[in-house]
């Protein structure tokens, strides 16, 4: 039986205390799943993900991560200390901030997370020896010794995605992932996240709004609208639905031809 | 105000439960922003407190020397050293200097990678933001105040001799036997309590400051300036209850209670 490794149950959250983004929302996401999460302006996608990469707080409902059920708290860093380390270590989070930090070399950066966030687990490897190996597979080995601000949006973006690979987990939360991404490295950046997605037991949700991305990396899709579900269903069944989000997709975007191939046939059989 | 204070509450609880859980000083990494920290608010803010602590030493000897010479009392000028300068000026001064160059910055640092998400960042890692960037700026903070206010004090006794000796030809044992007869063990107690509780206080606020905004990039500007304001105000409030309650306990060690 397949694990179940987000649960939540009439989820409500928002960024302040007075009104509510997220409303009611039921979803579940299984081990092995790949789960595409579209959704409009206003939304609450980019809300959903950090209440799910356990950076914000819920404010009622139920909602559960790797089986643990998490408490409604009062203040942030009592989150921190719920969502406790074990469970970070099985998660690769990349928001669409890439939060690099600024005043430390690339390496360095990624050098601090294991150190700190991870100390235990690399007790007996070395955490240089470890960044320099994500980073070569990322292709970033030769800007290693460079701050975020001397590299391009691409490789900022890249950089990343090989932080959330540090510890190879098995379970990902990425958001935004191909946003300032330059064209030509479009397909660079498919390349690496095929290498991260290799074995099929591997989880993902990817909050996003690049389809082609989407359509290759993921087969379940959930469409948010006001901060509820309005879709949770494969592209197939997408394609039929009659959604208000998925008519607006496909009547704006049905003519444009920086899709590919595969976007492209979706759209044109569903219009 | 009320949820200001709140949160200030829960955020001093925080960072107690943090330093017992994740004991970071056992951390060598965190040992190294320490000592990193220590760099930045002590040893590069030593110029400015040495020259505060000149002037102000020469500024307080040249108005003291005239009175008490016309007074007939020019020989306990050493007390005046003890008693301004190091029991009332030398932790507070250099509090000013920190919070105007130590606690600015870091309240902007801390709400600026706020705003460039690394705070989240961070988090999601799993790194503790209050082991990584709040202790050790807290304790690196504390720990160069208290060795600035000592250099503080160390330098205005020696300005202070060197300034009465040219002003009204004061010898050194003069000097000397004053300023330690008058200093007490309240003296330096309340010289050491001002200098780590006070800036305890002020660098945890600027943590507290930093690391409240949203992410927002003009919060970082309004962040700063709460730092600095409310830690300004904390230490003259701070200073200035510490000097009555300190002339309430003369008064009343002095048998001299009634007259107040």
């Amino acid at each position: 039986m397949r694990q179940l490794i987000w649960s939540c149950k009439k989820l409500d959250a928002g960024y302040n205390s007075v009104e509510g983004l997220l409303k009611k929302v039921d979803l579940e996401i299984f081990q092995g799943e790949r789960v595409a999460v579209f959704g409009g302006e206003c939304s609450g996608v980019p809300l959903l993900l950090k209440v799910f990469a356990g950076l914000r707080p819920f404010r009622g409902g139920e909602f559960s991560v790797f089986g643990s059920s998490l408490k409604l708290i009062k203040f942030y860093e009592d989150w921190d200390h719920l969502l406790s380390r074990d469970k970070r270590v099985k998660m690769g989070v990349a928001l669409e901030q890439e939060g690099l930090l600024a005043n430390v070399s690339l390496k360095e950066g990624l050098e601090t997370v294991l150190r700190f966030g991870f100390a235990e687990e690399v007790e007996s490897q070395s955490p240089s020896k470890m960044v320099e190996d994500v980073l070569k597979k990322f292709d970033l080995i030769e800007f290693q010794h460079l701050r975020p601000h001397q590299l391009s949006s691409s490789q900022r973006r890249f950089a990343s995605i090989a932080r959330a690979t540090l510890l190879n987990p098995q379970t990902y939360l990425f958001e935004g992932v191909s946003k300032n991404v330059e064209d030509r490295d479009r397909e660079l950046l498919f390349s690496h996240l095929e290498k991260v997605f290799t074995q099929k037991e591997k989880t993902l949700v990817l909050g996003t709004e690049d389809w082609s991305l989407a359509m290759r990396f993921c087969h379940r899709v959930v469409v948010f609208e006001l901060g509820s579900v309005v879709f949770d269903g494969t592209w197939a069944e997408l394609k039929k639905s009659n959604i208000e989000y998925w008519k607006k997709i496909s009547q704006t975007y049905s003519k444009k031809q920086v899709w590919d191939e595969q976007v492209h046939e979706l759209i044109r059989s569903a219009s | 105000m009320g949820a200001t204070n709140s949160a200030i509450l829960s955020y001093f609880l925080a960072l107690g439960r943090a330093w017992s859980s994740d004991r970071p000083l056992k951390n060598k990494n965190i040992r190294k922003i320490i000592l990193r920290q220590i760099l930045f608010t002590g040893a590069q803010a030593l110029r400015i407190v040495v020259v505060a602590a000149v002037v102000l030493s020469i500024v307080l000897i040249a108005q003291s020397s005239a009175q008490l010479q016309r007074l007939g009392g020019a020989n306990s000028i050493g007390s005046i050293v003890s008693g301004f300068l190091i029991r009332e000026a030398a932790a507070f001064v250099t509090l000013i200097v920190v919070v105007a160059r130590s606690v600015s910055a870091v309240a902007s640092e801390l709400s600026t990678m706020k705003a460039n998400g690394e705070i989240d960042s961070l988090r999601a890692a799993g790194v503790s933001v209050l082991s990584y960037l709040v202790i050790p700026r807290v304790v690196g903070g504390t720990l160069s105040t208290v060795l600035l206010a000592m250099h503080f004090a160390w330098i205005s006794v020696l300005v202070g001799f060197a300034a009465s000796s040219v002003l009204i030809d004061l010898s050194w044992s003069i000097y000397w036997d004053s300023l330690l007869s008058s200093l007490t063990v309240v003296d330096l107690s309340l010289f050491f309590f001002k200098a780590i509780v006070l800036s305890f206080v002020i660098f945890t606020m600027a943590t507290f400051y930093g690391l409240r905004t949203t992410g927002a990039a003009f919060e970082v500007p309004q962040a700063t300036t709460k730092a600095v304001v409310w830690s300004l105000m904390f230490c003259l409030i701070a200073q200035t209850i510490i000097s009555v309650l300190y002339f309430w306990h003369l008064m009343m060690s002095r048998g001299l209670g009634g007259v107040l």
